[in-house]
């Protein structure tokens, strides 16, 4: 019971300490604040940073009450933009502090009452080297991965100096929050790396046959799906291929035969109308590519047969409504689809509504400002 | 008990697909410097897949000599 109060406070107090800067600002303009904000904004030039601190003061009581690492992170943060002019940035103790924090949340969560164990060494020695190579070999690793990071981050730094003549490029690359994404994606993907890592090191330092049995016989574990990487990118690409037909299909065969039935489907014409439908069925189109694409890896091939089906009978069905409507016969329109007139429309679809597309593309480019 | 071949050779994949992926990681940076942004990025990815490559082969290996020291400590 002692420890799990010591965890509780333990954080509390550090937070306290490194925060305690914030703290007092409040205390210090507290009493000012119930007159009102005019004392606070009295002097424009500091305004915001007088607000950017109350709010990273009254964070920073939220954190001491709760001992959370992310609202440490926040106040600090908070503290830093505040700061930032000053030239006072996020200094070393609460750095130190921070990792103490975390570490304090870990064991918080994972420490079990009165089961403790202890590793215990014969030798001295055999501790010593053991727990040297521990230290160093996590350090080494730290900084390996850190190196890499900031060697990629700092060719891209350079790389957006470099294409000056190329705008949208050097926009993207010398864009700090482009930057922060880089390197939060590459520190995810070698976190989980390292993870597993460890994971596999302790399977090596405590061999179980009763855990790799376990492992290797369960059909759970070995039949993984595997999601390969920018799937999103390739089901738009093949989706961008597939449902322009569909939507010739829809507007060029389907409405104009729905017209002479329903008089009031002529709603459906208008351009705006058109756009969204036109966007409806490319979203739908490559949900399905996604879906039907982890199918083919999988082996479902019952999903992927229905939609090819699908897609060779709305072309099928459409040519021979357009033979029927020429020749009014039905035998003969079955056996004579007339592609050629739907394979007109459908190559005036591609234009069209590829048109419409760069349409929206370039209306939005010009909302956020790149497109003149 | 001698341990058997088959850990060798997964050790071996192992290790030859970490070396391969480093190969990568590091020329990912060095295309980033040349201007080559699209086979840079394709070279991390490339250097990502074979380090996961790498670790399943070791993970793998884990689970035979699992098998193979479990058995001993049992008899």
């Amino acid at each position: 019971m002692r420890m799990r109060i010591l965890f509780e406070v333990i954080p509390r107090i550090i937070s306290l300490l490194i925060l305690w800067e914030c703290m007092d600002f409040l205390l210090r303009y507290g009493t000012q604040l119930f007159k009102g904000f005019e004392t606070l904004l009295l002097t424009p030039s500091s305004a915001i940073m007088n607000i950017l601190t109350l709010v990273a003061s009254v964070v920073a009581i939220a954190t001491v009450v709760t001992a959370s690492p992310l609202l440490y992170v926040v106040s600090l943060t908070l503290l830093a933009i505040a700061k930032g002019s000053a030239g006072t940035l996020v200094s070393f103790q609460s750095i130190v502090g921070l990792i103490a924090m975390l570490v304090m949340d870990h064991v918080k969560s994972v420490y079990r009452e009165e089961q403790m164990k202890y590793v215990k060494y014969r030798r001295r020695v055999l501790a010593l080297i053991s727990i040297a190579t521990l230290c160093i070999g996590m350090s080494m690793l730290c900084i390996v991965v850190a190196t890499y990071v900031t060697q990629f981050i700092m060719a891209m730094k350079a790389l957006g100096m470099g294409v000056g003549g190329n705008h949208i490029l050097s926009l993207l690359f010398s864009n700090p929050l482009v930057q922060i994404a880089i390197a939060l994606v590459l520190i995810k993907l070698f976190y989980r790396l390292i993870v597993e890592g460890f994971d596999i090191v302790s399977l090596f330092l405590y061999p179980s046959k009763r855990v790799a049995l376990n492992v290797l016989t369960s059909r759970r574990d070995i039949d993984v799906v595997i999601s390969t990487p920018l799937q999103t990118l390739q089901s738009v690409i093949v989706s961008s291929f597939v449902a322009p037909p569909l939507y010739a299909v829809l507007y060029s065969v389907v409405l104009p035969l729905l017209k002479e039935y329903l008089p009031f489907v002529s709603v459906l014409e208008s351009i705006v109308i058109r756009a969204v439908i036109a966007i409806t069925i490319f979203i739908l189109v490559s949900l399905a590519i996604k879906t039907i694409s982890v199918d083919l890896l999988v082996g479902n091939v019952k999903r992927v047969l229905i939609a090819s089906l699908t897609m060779l009978i709305a072309i099928y069905g459409a040519s021979v409504t357009l033979t029927l409507q020429k020749a009014g016969d039905v035998v003969y329109a079955l056996l004579n689809p007339d592609i050629d007139t739907l394979s007109k429309l459908v190559e005036r679809v591609y234009t069209g509504y590829y048109l419409l597309f760069f349409y929206v593309l370039n209306a939005l480019l010009q909302l956020v400002g790149v497109a003149p | 008990m001698k341990l058997s071949l088959k850990l060798y050779i997964y050790l071996a994949i192992g290790v030859a697909l970490f070396i391969l992926s480093a190969m990568f990681f590091i020329w990912s940076v060095g295309y980033m410097e040349h201007a080559m942004i699209a086979t840079s990025l394709l070279s991390a990815l490339i250097g990502f897949s074979l380090l996961s490559g790498a670790l399943y082969m070791f993970r793998l290996s884990a689970y035979i000599y699992g098998i193979e020291r479990g058995e001993r400590e049992e008899h």
